[in-house]
């Protein structure tokens, strides 16, 4: 997670994209979002659409996420 | 996934799991390899989407297996009984043999009290799978007429006695251990792992460590011995799955420490780059195994995550540890090595930042022995520090069995307690406790932990619809105090394997009380998860808090970063207010007031002229517990994941429903009692004939609003778009926050 993202409750919800990820990452899940919607999809099938779209463009930060969270330390 | 096999293997998932799947695993697909090369069929059980128990051993058993095999760590121990017991109950005949780092180390106990494993795999399991399914095979796979004696590295079950052969060490029968490992067929270029799973299975170089950290239990496993592939095979499967990763995906070299020997991790990464496979890398390695030059071709090969192990930045606890130099609790030198190790770290740490790896992760160990309070302090804050410290892992020092530690534990004042009497589940008492008074940065993965479980609690509290997968529920909130033996085996009927579970305690006092006996009753009785999650409530000012028993741990953290729950009437006007923040926060409707202030804001997001813009250009919204009755299908009664239970072991669907079961009901009554209450509440309100009945959920528990005034609602006010972005965003948070 990028630097600042601690404060991430003053920030609107395009501007937490914006902070996590930059500026175009975060313009292009936007406007795929608005064409999910645009598209009509609805109730689950829009936020399954969601998530695709998010997981799509913020791999990079999930997959160091999962990283971290594997201990050296433990083998059994 | 072909019917009919000779060995199927399980990975079955646990607390630490990616999700509640079952995945591949890398040490177990090296196995199937080496099966298939040799003429035998064998393959992964994978599943990826929640499911029972019963849903899972139906699967397992259609393949028709003649043996199933598991891979078994601590964190997996108890589901992978669970399965392999009832597998052995439903298709006798089926050999059922663990292996993996546990059984290796607890292969005695597992035989003495586990009847229905016939077999257990001590250390590396090619060879000795192989030799074991030839005997069977030659057989005809009639398991009491096999002559397993003298296979290396297992102990097995025959006419109702336990043999132990002696142990089997690949490296050990091989005087150079050298390129070894490429014997055996790659997992991945004979398709056992697909490529696109690189990122989740990692690859490895070598196996084994040669080091003497007397508390890590790699290099015993090894017998401090390395082995290592070729480097033409390392690139062969790098270049072959480098095609198949997506995005910004990252393969993990899965290596004890990558750089061990670090001529040879020169050369892979200089091969990498001159065949210019483009791929992106971490691994884990010492500081004082690598160096400017050996970073810069790092960085060239494609590593953007490195963790250096630190553990202490004492030298005289490294010392203690055996982490530079053989352990000594009384060194008569001036530990230079320590030292520099010490300064190693911090250099290269800031070397490979200066290049660009831009992930620069390390672990930290505290409770080691003799240390104190204050230096375990010191070693946290000279990570806090660091600004070229990303992440650290913040661990509780373990003792495992076979390592040097386990042997002289008690000199340095530890207690160790089995629950249940079950050496696999270890409580450990450090000396004077200090290791909860510790300093926990907010680098730590605990907060990463924390923050990801209460946003997933937050999501499951809320009651929003999960992934659908097959009929079983996903999670349980649990409002009790006390864990019942009866509660627990109800749950291997009703709950996914690995599925959450959420024990809402009354206070504080509870928690702390009463916490342990409950983990020990889930193990006791079989859960088919001990993914638990305890949290308490506590009053503060107009709110309540939700904590966990993380909460207390972790000092660091503010009030406001806690779970906050509140009535939707009381924040409305705060909305709108930037001092507020609302990304804890579970909103309910606890009485009308609140339904009111929900259906207005609602009202508020429709009449926008782009809902989606107005709301992305607003801060983030609180969870909502009671959003789905405003939505078209996005409902728990609609899923059926989740189930509330109370203490009187009433079981509800919705935090204001009607109690529809109780607890040692099947699934089916159950089911069958919310649909009838459905259908009941349809009936009442004659939904069929409503102009709104296809967009409409008719909630059929729609409190705190009356009935009828739930049914104008929703038939002069459109909600639904509105309600339906709310949720959907609320993925931002979960992923961003």
């Amino acid at each position: 997670m990028k630097e600042g993202t601690n404060q991430l409750g003053d920030l609107t919800v395009s501007e937490i994209l914006e902070a996590a990820l930059g500026s175009d990452r975060a313009g292009q899940i936007l406007q795929e979002i608005q064409n999910a919607i645009d598209q009509e999809l609805k109730g689950d099938d829009l936020k399954r659409r969601i998530y695709e779209i998010l997981c799509k463009f913020a791999v990079e930060d999930i997959e160091v996420y999962h990283i971290l969270l594997r201990a050296p330390q433990v083998v059994t | 996934l072909q019917k009919t096999t000779d060995c199927i293997f399980i990975f079955t998932p646990g607390p630490e799991s990616r999700g509640n799947c079952f995945d591949y695993h890398l040490g177990s697909a090296y196995i199937i390899a080496c099966l298939k090369a040799n003429g035998f069929h064998a393959q992964q059980y994978i599943r990826n989407d929640p499911a029972r128990l019963e849903v899972c051993t139906r699967e397992i058993i259609n393949f028709n297996p003649k043996i199933a095999g598991f891979t078994v760590y601590d964190s997996n121990y108890n589901i992978s009984v669970l399965i392999a017991d009832q597998i052995k109950k439903l298709s006798p005949r089926t050999i059922i043999v663990f292996g993996g780092p546990c059984s290796s180390v607890h292969h005695d106990f597992i035989m003495n009290t586990c009847s229905f494993v016939d077999g257990c795999f001590i250390n590396e399991g090619e060879e000795t799978f192989l030799e074991f399914i030839t005997r069977l095979s030659a057989a005809n796979f009639r398991y009491e007429e096999t002559d397993l004696s003298s296979i290396a590295g297992l102990s097995y079950r025959q006419s109702n006695r336990i043999f132990r052969n002696p142990e089997n060490r690949i490296w050990r029968n091989h005087s150079d251990s050298r390129n070894f490992l490429d014997n055996f067929p790659s997992p991945y270029l004979s398709g056992v792992i697909p490529p696109e799973e690189g990122h989740n299975a990692g690859i490895l170089t070598a196996r084994g460590c040669n080091q003497n950290c007397v508390y890590c239990n790699c290099a015993v496993l090894s017998n401090r011995k390395i082995s290592t592939h070729s480097v033409e095979r390392v690139i062969s499967e790098l270049d072959f799955i480098s095609h198949f990763l997506k995005g910004n995906q990252i393969l993990t070299f899965q290596d004890d420490t990558f750089t061990l020997i670090p001529n040879r991790a020169a050369e892979i990464c200089k091969v990498i780059t001159d065949h210019r496979i483009k791929v992106r890398l971490s691994c884990i390695t010492r500081c004082d195994c690598v160096d400017e030059s050996l970073l810069d071709k790092m960085k060239e090969a494609g590593f953007v995550s490195l963790t250096f192990s630190l553990e202490s930045a004492i030298p005289k606890i490294l010392r203690k540890i055996g982490k530079v130099h053989v352990a000594e609790d009384f060194p008569s030198d001036s530990m230079e090595k320590e030292i520099r190790f010490i300064e190693s770290f911090n250099r290269v740490a800031a070397y490979a930042k200066k290049i660009g790896i831009n992930s620069i992760i390390t672990s930290v160990m505290v409770g080691l022995p003799g240390e104190s309070l204050s230096e375990a302090n010191q070693t946290i804050e000279a990570v806090d520090r660091n600004s070229n410290i990303d992440h650290y892992s913040h661990n509780f020092l373990k003792i495992f069995k076979g390592t040097p530690l386990s042997i002289d534990y008690e000199k340095y004042g530890y207690k160790l307690r089995y629950l249940n009497n079950n050496p696999v589940f270890v409580r450990m008492t450090y000396p004077e406790d200090f290791v909860r008074k510790v300093f926990i940065s907010p680098k730590s993965h605990l907060h990463s932990l924390k923050k990801d479980n209460d946003k997933s609690s937050l999501n499951i509290l809320s009651l929003i619809p999960q992934n659908k997968g097959v009929p079983g529920f996903s999670n349980i909130i649990l409002q009790a105090d006390h864990v019942q033996g009866e509660f627990v085996k109800w749950l291997k009927e009703i709950l996914d394997i690995n599925g959450t579970i959420i024990q809402l305690y009354s206070g504080e006092k509870a928690i702390n009380s009463l916490s342990d006996s409950n983990y020990e009753k889930f193990i006791k009785y079989s859960s088919p998860s001990l993914n638990i999650r305890n949290y308490y409530l506590e009053e503060s000012g107009d709110a309540r808090l939700l904590l966990s028993s993380e909460s207390v741990l972790l000092k660091s953290y503010s009030e406001s970063e806690n779970i906050k729950i509140c009535g939707i009437g009381q924040i409305r006007s705060g909305l709108e207010n930037p001092a507020v923040k609302f990304m804890k926060t579970l909103a309910r409707e606890e009485n009308h007031k609140d339904s009111v202030a929900a259906h207005s804001l609602l009202c508020e997001v429709g009449r926008a002229k782009n809902p989606f813009l107005f709301l992305t250009g607003k801060k983030a919204l609180p969870y909502f517990a009671n959003m789905c009755k405003w939505t078209r299908n996005l409902a728990n009664c609609v899923a059926r994941k989740t189930l509330i239970i109370n203490e009187k072991n009433e079981v509800r669907f919705c935090w204001y429903g009607s109690v529809t079961g109780s607890v040692g009901q099947s699934y089916k009554e159950i089911i069958s009692c919310l649909d009838s209450e459905i259908q009941k509440t349809k009936n009442r309100r004659d939904c069929a004939r409503c102009k709104e009945e296809s967009n409409c959920i008719k909630c059929p528990f729609p409190f705190p609003l009356p009935e009828a005034e739930y049914c104008e609602d929703k038939k002069t006010t459109d909600t639904i778009r509105a309600a339906e972005l709310i949720i959907g965003l609320d993925q931002i948070k979960q992923i961003f926050y």
